[in-house]
C-alpha cells in the first residue's frame, strides 16, 4: 500500500474513531473529557459506523425482521444452527444486537454487511450470488451439463459399437450382405438362426 | 496365438477426468492447512473498531484515547477454562510491556464475578465490561478466549483465538510494535 494511502487510512480510521466515540456518548464533557457514566453507554442508540439509518421500522415489524435476518445468520459457535436458532451466548449477543440495529433503521443489507465485513460471508447461511459464489450456484448446473455430455457420448459411442457388430436385419438379408456378415462368426450364426425363424414363420 | 490389440489412449476421458479430479485435488490441498471449526474474520490486518467501555469501577474507556500505542484486547470470561489458563501469562506480560496498554474484556459475564475472580488471581491491568456484547460483536468475536493485538496506528495485526501462553504473547507483541 502506498505510504500516502496508509497515512489517509489512517486518519480516517483515526477520524471514525473519535467521531464514532463522540457520537456514543452523545456528548463530551467540558474539557474534552468523555462522559464517565456507564448509563449513558447503556443508553447509546446501535450504530452502524460509516452507515446512516433510515426510519424506525413500525413496532409490528420489529421481531419479523430480526428473526428474518437471524435466521440468515450462521451461529459462530454451533454446527449449523442459525443464529435464530441457538440459545448460546454468542448467537444470545447477536440476536440482541441485530434486534437493537433493527429498531434504529438500519436495513436488512446494512445489517448483513455488517456482520460479513467482521466475519466475512462465512457468517451468511446462504452465499451471495456474486463473484466466485456464482461457481457454488452454477456448478451443479454445469456438473449436470457434463454429465448430461458424458452419458450422450457413452452412449452413442455403445451404439455405433453394437452397429459395427450387428448390422440389421435389413442388411444381413440383403443379397450383398453375406460377404460381410460371414465374416464375423458369431454374426453368421445369427443370420443362420434369424433365417430359420422367418422360415418357420413362413411355413406357419 | 494373436498378440493383443494395442489401445491408444482416449484423449477425451483423460481430460474429462484431468477436468474434475486437478481442481478437486488442489482445492482439498488448498485447505489441508485450515481448521474447519475457526470463524473467519474480515477486520484483521484493517483498523479496529471504536468502542468506549466502562471498567469494573465504572471509569469509561475510550479507544480514542489508546491511539499511538500498543494495544492489547483480551476478550474473557469468568466461567472460560482457556481463560483462566492464559491469565498468568497475560499478567506477565502486561508487567513486561508498561508501553503497552492490555485491557481485559467481560465477555457474557457479570462484573461481580470478575471482580471476586481477580481478587484471587490478581491483575495487573484493567478489564473493561461489554454487557450488551456490542464491542465482543464489533470485533468479530465467536466466543472466548480471543485476544487481539492493535498497532499504535490502530490496525489490528493479529487475532488470537484459543489461550495464549508467554511466547506467543510476546511474537506478536513484536508484530504489534511492542519493545
Amino acid at each position: 500500500m502506498p505510504p500516502s494511502l496508509a497515512r489517509g487510512r489512517r486518519r480516517f480510521a483515526g477520524l471514525a474513531l473519535t467521531a464514532t466515540a463522540a457520537i456514543g456518548t452523545g456528548a463530551l464533557a467540558g474539557g474534552g473529557e468523555l462522559d464517565p457514566t456507564t448509563a449513558a453507554i447503556a443508553e447509546e442508540a446501535a450504530t452502524i459506523p460509516g452507515v446512516s439509518p433510515g426510519p424506525a421500522p413500525a413496532a409490528g415489524e420489529i421481531d419479523a425482521l430480526t428473526n428474518a435476518i437471524t435466521s440468515g445468520l450462521r451461529c459462530p459457535v454451533c454446527q449449523g444452527l442459525s443464529v435464530a436458532d441457538s440459545t448460546s451466548a454468542a448467537a444470545v449477543t447477536m440476536q440482541r444486537r441485530t434486534r437493537a440495529l433493527v429498531e434504529a433503521g438500519y436495513r436488512r443489507e446494512d445489517i448483513e454487511r455488517y456482520y460479513v465485513e467482521r466475519y466475512t460471508e462465512w457468517i451468511l447461511l446462504s452465499p451471495t450470488n456474486e463473484g466466485l459464489n456464482k461457481v457454488v450456484w452454477l456448478g451443479p448446473l454445469g456438473a449436470g451439463a457434463v454429465g448430461l455430455l458424458v452419458a450422450a457420448s457413452f452412449l452413442r459411442s455403445g451404439a455405433r459399437r453394437a452397429d459395427r457388430a450387428y448390422p440389421s436385419a435389413d442388411a444381413a438379408l440383403s443379397p450383398r450382405a453375406p460377404a460381410a456378415t460371414d465374416a464375423n462368426p458369431a454374426t453368421g450364426a445369427i443370420d443362420r438362426w434369424q433365417a430359420a425363424v422367418l422360415a418357420e414363420v413362413d411355413d406357419d | 496365438m494373436n498378440a493383443p490389440a494395442r489401445r491408444g489412449v482416449n484423449w477425451t476421458v483423460l481430460a474429462v477426468g484431468l477436468a474434475v479430479t486437478v481442481p478437486l485435488i488442489a482445492l482439498f490441498a488448498a485447505s489441508f492447512g485450515n481448521d474447519p471449526r475457526a470463524v473467519p474474520n474480515g477486520l484483521v490486518g484493517g483498523p479496529a473498531p471504536a468502542f468506549q467501555l466502562p471498567d469494573l469501577e465504572g471509569a469509561v474507556v475510550a479507544s480514542d484515547a489508546l491511539r499511538g500505542k500498543p494495544v492489547v484486547l483480551n476478550f474473557w470470561s469468568t466461567w472460560c477454562g482457556p481463560c483462566k489458563q492464559e491469565h498468568g501469562a497475560l499478567q506477565e506480560a502486561a508487567k513486561r510491556h508498561p508501553e503497552v496498554a492490555f485491557f481485559g474484556v467481560l465477555y457474557n459475564d457479570e462484573a461481580e464475578k470478575a471482580r471476586r475472580y481477580l481478587e484471587v488471581a490478581g491483575t495487573t491491568y484493567r478489564h473493561l465490561v461489554d454487557d450488551d456484547g456490542r464491542a465482543a460483536i464489533d470485533f468479530g468475536v465467536a466466543g472466548v478466549p480471543e485476544t487481539y493485538f492493535i498497532n499504535a496506528a490502530g490496525d489490528i495485526v493479529h487475532k488470537q483465538v484459543g489461550p495464549l501462553d508467554g511466547r506467543s504473547i510476546e511474537a506478536w507483541l513484536a508484530r504489534a510494535g511492542g519493545q
